[in-house]
């Protein structure tokens, strides 16, 4: 009894010490799990950069590694803007790639930042072949998160599954970037060609770092 | 107090992830609020449909310009317009929101093949794309019709004599 009225009493006197002890103790937790959460992204975009230097060292092209900083308000367009503009090198038409594929084209350059037009945006067109046939085709976006691969004739072997690449007739884009999955085709309406729907092989909604194709300096 | 919500407002707007809605595409809340504000000719209301076509301007990679200048088009027609009808009924505002929403698409349309971008891409994959936003529109529209109502109720926000 007289143990258990010692204790209360302690506890009793104790309580403003043990307040404060409490308030200091829920702040250091905060503190400390506002850190891990920190830790952890640094360790994701440790990842994502890791991919995206094997990618630089892999390729035979000389890169711009560009964060993404703001992405398109608008439905009927889709772009999004790179923190690299023209002191950085960057000029218009320049291909913008991910360590996966294709993401789209630089068609906006201001000082220190850029605008990428995407692949799933339908005013950019882009040669395309399918690896697996060889039959060549133009892949422009259809706005709903999907590509359209049109211009394939009638007599083209399309398998689900299939990869497109890009052609490179152009040095503006270089030859074997992959650029999505075939899901789906149709005949057109004028009925002398096939369209293929393609899945963009990048994860467009999840990109973070880019990197950017400069053409001047090739290696 | 309203210039903050308005503020709120207009950042939500513009960066609300478009991958949270079906087909990536997502309600245009400036919009709305702009057709709000015209159907009940709210006092200011050319301030605030010149910031929203602002902000929207500079947050898209369309022609510049052409949000601000859309946005004032249906103030003008739906200010003029409303006079004629009852606007304190919500599907009345989802249907001008619905107009509106359409013919904002026609005149990219229009402005598209004119200054010369390539192309618009497949038709039905753009008549999916309106018709996908202006479900969400009328959707949207609905349930903040009430919202915006009782904002301006509650700030007694005027509306412009005629």
């Amino acid at each position: 009894m007289v143990k258990f009225i010692f204790a209360e009493t302690k506890a009793l006197l104790s309580y403003h010490v043990t307040k404060r002890g409490n308030i200091r103790l829920t702040k250091e937790n905060f503190e400390l799990k506002q850190k891990l959460l920190d830790s952890s992204e640094a360790v994701f975009e440790n990842e994502r950069l890791r991919k995206l230097l094997d990618f630089k060292k892999k390729t035979e092209f000389v890169l711009i590694p560009a964060r993404v900083i703001a992405k398109d308000a608008a439905n009927w367009t889709k772009s999004l803007v790179v923190n690299q503009g023209r002191t950085d090198g960057v000029e218009i038409g320049q291909l913008v790639i991910a360590p996966a594929g294709v993401v789209g084209r630089i068609f906006e350059v201001s000082k220190r930042s850029s605008r990428v037009m995407l692949i799933i945006d339908p005013n950019l067109n882009v040669a395309s072949i399918i690896k697996q046939s060889r039959q060549t085709g133009i892949v422009s976006g259809s706005l709903l998160g999907k590509c359209v691969m049109r211009y394939l004739s009638t007599d083209s072997v399309i398998e689900i599954g299939d990869t497109v690449l890009t052609l490179g007739l152009d040095r503006k884009y270089p030859k074997g970037i992959v650029i999505g999955e075939i899901v789906s085709w149709y005949k057109d309406s004028d009925g002398v060609s096939f369209s293929a729907v393609l899945r963009p092989e990048v994860d467009l909604s999840r990109l973070e770092e880019v990197l950017i194709v400069s053409v001047a300096a090739e290696k | 107090m309203p210039i903050l919500y308005l503020l709120l407002y207009f950042v939500l707007s513009i960066s609300l992830p478009a991958e949270l809605f079906l087909f990536n595409i997502r309600p245009d809340l400036l919009l709305i609020l702009i057709i709000f504000t015209a159907l009940f000719n709210l006092k200011r209301c050319i301030y605030i449909v010149f910031f929203a076509g602002l902000f929207k301007d500079i947050a898209s990679g369309s022609f510049f310009g052409l949000n601000i200048f859309c946005f004032a088009l249906w103030v003008l027609i739906v200010s003029q317009v409303s006079r004629n009808f009852y606007k304190d009924n919500k599907y009345i505002f989802s249907a001008v929101v619905a107009v509106a929403t359409i013919a904002n698409y026609l005149i990219y349309i229009i402005l598209n093949s004119v200054f010369g971008k390539t192309g618009l891409g497949e038709a039905r994959f753009l008549f999916m794309t309106i018709l996908v936003e202006v479900m969400y529109n009328v959707l949207f529209s609905y349930f903040l019709f009430d919202v915006f109502k009782r904002v301006v109720k509650r700030y007694r926000i005027p509306q412009q004599t005629r």
